[in-house]
């Protein structure tokens, strides 16, 4: 049986590439892991990546060094200029469009918590306008105790929001004042953010969304607070 | 032209290289790998919104998304770049040496061939795709905003019509109900409203062009785009109906 024999040989040109391979590596991770990445991986990636066409650029200056042409030399200069031109211009439209994208989202959750906090408050509101108005012209309870009367458990501080669905968790309306011809509701989403991020809300976040009802006789009084 | 072929081929092999991965030998990670590492940024940024969407907190960055943006990074900007120039002196002075394998050559090649042709049309993409977003997006937004501002005229109604006229309300109709003035003229649009029967007619018609929301242009043309809808006696809106843009 014929035995092959195999022998490798590190010639000078592999130990070269060898050597600036983990050079390169080296270099781009330690540009890498020198930035945050708790919450974004853009200010590693950014870093790797700048690192990286510097590293690229040494490759490409020390491989296409004399003797090789300057036709050549310029070819594959022009090459790597295209190249990494349109990969630099995606890579900053990518991320100015990923960010741009980010804050619309959560944009749109603002959105959202204030028009379903508006609409569950005014629905319950209405409910309680309607209801002492009905009483008339006999009136015998005031705008307080008709609320008191509709909503049982619900005290000054206590929140009165039903979650409308599973993962309903974050929205609160809270009974700020219940006196007997106003009643005060506050709501707030701690999901949303409001128009200033240090904005201390009625319970105890911060820079959520926050809107204040007030229902008297007169009607529904809104107050954007956040 | 066997080599050519089996070039075209393996630059054919080579883009489809990183889904294959992943659907072959780690069918259970949901994150995707991709050679270009910033898409896999803007996924992550782009996740993190909707994580706090839906649950208030940021998705952190975790260990897989970690390996797979540096193994990118190294692939991208120092190994095929390493090879490619190392391989391509050689080719150029003609050295009288052993060469490597042919395969080796052909698969070095067509990665960074691969490599240069997912870029350019990547990036091309890119400026597309965000001038169509963002077109769609403002066009969204101030649509949004005047069903927002629909939304407190009904509400505002729904109370003067529980309101006896004695009090300065409806008494049980819409007769006499005036919109605020903050509500009937909006930055982006503006509202009117109609009695019909029972019923309150509100319509609303943008003033200012969508498609200026988030860029300048020196252009006074307002684009048709328009809304209404009917607040029955029961205080409910029904019945939207969309014009133009909004349609």
């Amino acid at each position: 049986m014929e035995k092959t024999t195999f022998t490798i040989e590190i010639k000078q040109d592999v130990s070269y590439v060898f050597l600036w391979i983990v050079a390169g590596i080296v270099l781009v991770s330690a540009a890498f892991f020198s930035q945050d990445r708790i919450a974004e991986l853009w200010p590693a990636i950014n870093a790797g990546g700048i690192a990286g066409i510097l590293y690229a650029l040494a490759v490409m200056a020390f491989t296409m060094r004399s003797p090789v042409k300057t036709r050549i030399r310029l070819a594959s200069f022009i090459g790597f200029a295209i190249t990494f031109s349109f990969l630099c211009a995606s890579w900053l439209t990518t991320q100015e469009q990923s960010r741009w994208q980010h804050d619309r989202i959560l944009e749109i959750r603002t959105v959202i918590g204030r028009l379903i906090s508006s609409v569950v408050v005014s629905d319950t509101l209405l409910n309680t306008f309607a209801e002492y108005y009905a009483q008339l012209p006999h009136r015998r309870h005031t705008l307080g105790e008709v609320f008191k009367g509709r909503n049982p458990t619900v005290a000054e501080g206590l929140n009165l929001y039903k979650p409308q669905w599973a993962g309903d968790t974050l929205r609160r309306i809270y009974v700020h004042t219940l006196s007997k011809d106003s009643i005060v509701l506050i709501a707030t989403d701690r999901g949303a953010s409001g128009r200033n991020n240090s904005f201390v809300n009625y319970n105890r976040t911060v820079g959520k969304i926050q809107e204040r009802y007030t229902l008297t006789e007169k009607g529904l009084n809104r107050e954007s607070e956040n | 032209m066997v080599r050519t072929l089996v070039l075209a081929g393996l630059i054919l092999l080579m883009t489809q290289l990183p889904g294959t991965i992943e659907r072959v030998a780690f069918p259970q990670l949901g994150s995707h790998f991709t050679i270009l590492p910033h898409l896999l940024a803007s996924s992550h940024t782009i996740m993190n919104g909707l994580s706090k969407f839906s649950h208030g907190n940021p998705e952190l960055v975790t260990f897989r998304e970690t390996v797979y943006s540096l193994g990118s990074l190294l692939l991208v900007f120092v190994v095929s770049p390493s090879l490619f120039y190392f391989s391509l002196r050689r080719y150029f002075l003609k050295f009288d040496r052993p060469r490597l394998p042919r395969v080796t050559s052909l698969l070095r090649t067509s990665f960074v061939i691969s490599l240069v042709l997912m870029i350019i049309p990547d990036t091309i993409l890119q400026y597309t795709l965000r001038h169509t977003v963002r077109n769609a997006e403002s066009v969204r937004t101030v649509k949004d905003d005047m069903i927002n501002t629909v939304n407190l005229i009904a509400q505002d109604a729904s109370f003067f019509r529980v309101m006896p006229r004695a009090q300065g309300g409806g008494g049980g109709s819409y007769d006499g109900f005036e919109p605020s003035t903050s509500h009937l003229k909006t930055e982006w649009a503006a509202f009117s409203i109609r009695q019909n029967r029972q019923e309150l007619i509100i319509n609303g018609s943008v003033i200012k062009n969508p498609y200026l929301l988030w860029k300048s242009e020196d252009t006074n043309a307002v684009p048709e785009a328009g809304l209404s809808v009917i607040l029955d006696k029961q205080g409910r809106l029904k019945e939207w109906t969309y014009t133009g843009l909004f349609r």
